[in-house]
């Protein structure tokens, strides 16, 4: 039997974790979920999820950033994809799609603004796990 | 900012293999005027350093330019330097003799940290920068200038909380109607997501309200007409059934305990919004599956209103402003503008009325403010963060409508004399 890749979301939206986690599910993925890039943080010391779903606006303004460079920075996790996910670039009026991938900016492998309908974050996340 | 010259030049040369413009400072003045003039990106500082051993220089830095991101060296490893080092709030801090890799580790996060941060002060500087500008061109108090800053306001808040919102909602629709999707997602869920989306979609409405009502009062022109309303059957009953979803989804009940006639004074819809704005704060930082108590008394002088929810409760510091624009009390996890208790209080105002916060300890379901609890058993409990905490809101107006009462009664006197 074919394993089933592990998804972790980050996001402090219950509504949207639990709406999302159904999605994933139902597409095949094992799904974790974290409230906060610090309980993501302490949860990455024991699951090496296949991809990561993360938020920018959590415990900060900028946590999601923050947490996807200590990601990307640990050798443990460093290789695991980073989806951003997130409403924030209207906030502040820069286009991070377009900066998505640059290492020195934004370390994450593709990003997504919200709202986004569930075929297209389900696409996307099959493109980054290199199974389309 | 190094004067070690060999660390310095080794590092000089590593940076620019790597691409980066990187020169050595070694005088306070040359580097503070660099740093005015926003030709630094990234400074990586020397504590050991004749010029720098003070550690004035990090606060002087941040007094030019509070986001530049600082990395210290130094090669004094005790705990009493670092903690004096890192409570200047620097971005890194390493210890001789350097670690090439981790320095270079360190610039890559310091730029994109500085280009986050950049994104945030812009945020958190829109609005000063936008109402600055405008008072070259636009005098304040007029129509324009009002247009625009609401307009800058929607611009740099509104708009990622509606999206946010969205995101649920979007997300269960359209797994819903989604061929491959939906037909894997068993009834029960299917209900729970349609719940989820309707909750989201009531508290997007609300939002939207909130500001609606807020931009129209700022600017005097709010309606007020009072009637006589029956203040349950017309406010409070309706403002509940509309929740009835939301709190079903948060496995909460409304308790309401009514004293008195209930007839009162108010602008019906205006209260409609008061309460809703109430009753939706109290279930947003409530417990999940707790219960509401509102207290509703209506006698020879007033009406007053009172909510209490068991969560997370207040800062007793922060009780003062919380009915100003924009505050908010954890915003974590939480969506919304900081307006609802805003838009309370200017209802509240319009009907000449009062409203107050409280919060404290529930001690056996019975609250007990920060200082009711201090003064009684509080100081011999060591432990207060097992403490079950709440929040109250008092709301009180005054004019209270006898008409109805007094017809009720005459009424009354005339039918019994009628069957004498």
């Amino acid at each position: 039997m074919k394993e089933q890749k592990v998804i972790l979301i980050v996001d402090d939206d219950q509504d949207f974790i639990e709406a999302t986690k159904i999605v994933l599910e139902k597409s095949g993925y094992s799904v974790e979920t974290c409230l906060s890039a610090k309980e993501c943080i302490a949860k990455l010391k024991s699951l090496k999820p296949d991809l990561i779903v993360c938020d920018v606006m959590m415990e900060t303004d900028h946590s999601g950033f923050d947490l996807c460079r200590e990601i990307k920075r640990t050798p443990n996790t460093k290789d695991i994809p980073i989806l951003m996910l997130t409403a924030v670039d209207q906030k502040y009026s820069l286009n991070f799609s377009q900066a998505a991938g640059d290492d020195a900016w934004l370390p994450v492998d593709d990003f997504i603004d919200k709202p986004v309908e569930a075929s297209v974050l389900v696409e996307r996340i099959k493109k980054l796990l290199g199974n389309t | 900012m190094d004067q070690d010259i060999e660390t310095v030049q080794k590092m000089i040369a590593m940076l620019r293999k790597e691409g980066y413009c990187a020169e050595h400072i070694g005088q306070k003045s040359k580097l503070l005027n660099m740093i005015r003039n926003n030709m630094i990106d990234v400074l990586i500082i020397d504590v050991d350093a004749e010029v720098t051993k003070s550690y004035e220089i990090i606060s002087l830095i941040k007094n030019i330019d509070r986001l530049l991101p600082i990395i210290v060296t130094t090669s004094d490893d005790s705990i009493e330097v670092a903690a004096r080092v890192r409570e200047q709030g620097i971005f890194f801090f390493t210890i001789k003799p350097l670690d090439m890799d981790e320095i270079k580790m360190a610039i890559q996060n310091a730029l994109g940290r500085r280009y986050t941060d950049h994104g945030k002060s812009f945020l958190e500087e829109f609005e000063v920068r936008s109402r600055d500008d405008l008072d070259e061109g636009i005098s304040e108090k007029t129509e324009l200038y009002n247009i625009q800053k609401h307009l800058n306001w929607i611009m740099a808040f509104f708009v990622h909380e509606c999206k946010g919102t969205l995101g649920a909602v979007m997300m269960n629709i359209s797994a819903l109607v989604d061929r491959n999707i939906g037909r894997h997602i068993d009834p029960g869920k299917q209900s729970k997501m349609l719940l989820s989306s309707l909750c989201s979609l009531k508290m997007l409405h609300d939002m939207i309200r909130n500001y609606a009502i807020s931009y129209i009062g700022e600017n005097k022109r709010l309606p007020c007409s009072k009637k006589s309303t029956d203040i349950y059957r017309d406010c409070l009953e309706p403002v509940i059934k509309e929740f009835g979803p939301i709190l079903e989804k948060n496995e909460m009940n409304i308790k309401v305990n009514t004293k008195g006639a209930r007839i009162v004074n108010c602008d019906a819809e205006l209260m409609k919004i008061g309460l809703s704005n109430l009753i939706n704060n109290a279930i947003k930082y409530g417990t999940i599956g707790s219960d509401i108590r509102c207290e509703l008394l209506v006698n020879g002088k007033a009406f007053k209103f009172s909510i209490l929810n068991e969560g997370m409760g207040v800062e007793k510091e922060r009780l003062g402003d919380i009915f100003e624009k924009h505050a908010r009390f954890d915003r974590v996890g939480i969506s919304g503008t900081g307006l609802g208790l805003h838009v309370v209080k200017m209802i509240t105002d319009l009907h000449n009325g009062s409203i107050r916060a409280e919060s404290g300890y529930l001690i056996t379901e019975n609250p007990l403010t920060y200082d009711e609890f201090d003064n009684s058993r509080g100081s011999k409990i060591n432990n207060k963060a097992d403490l079950k905490r709440y929040t109250k809101f008092i709301f009180e107006i005054p004019s209270v409508v006898y008409k109805k009462l007094v017809e009720v009664k005459n009424e009354r006197t005339k039918s019994n004399s009628n069957c004498r």
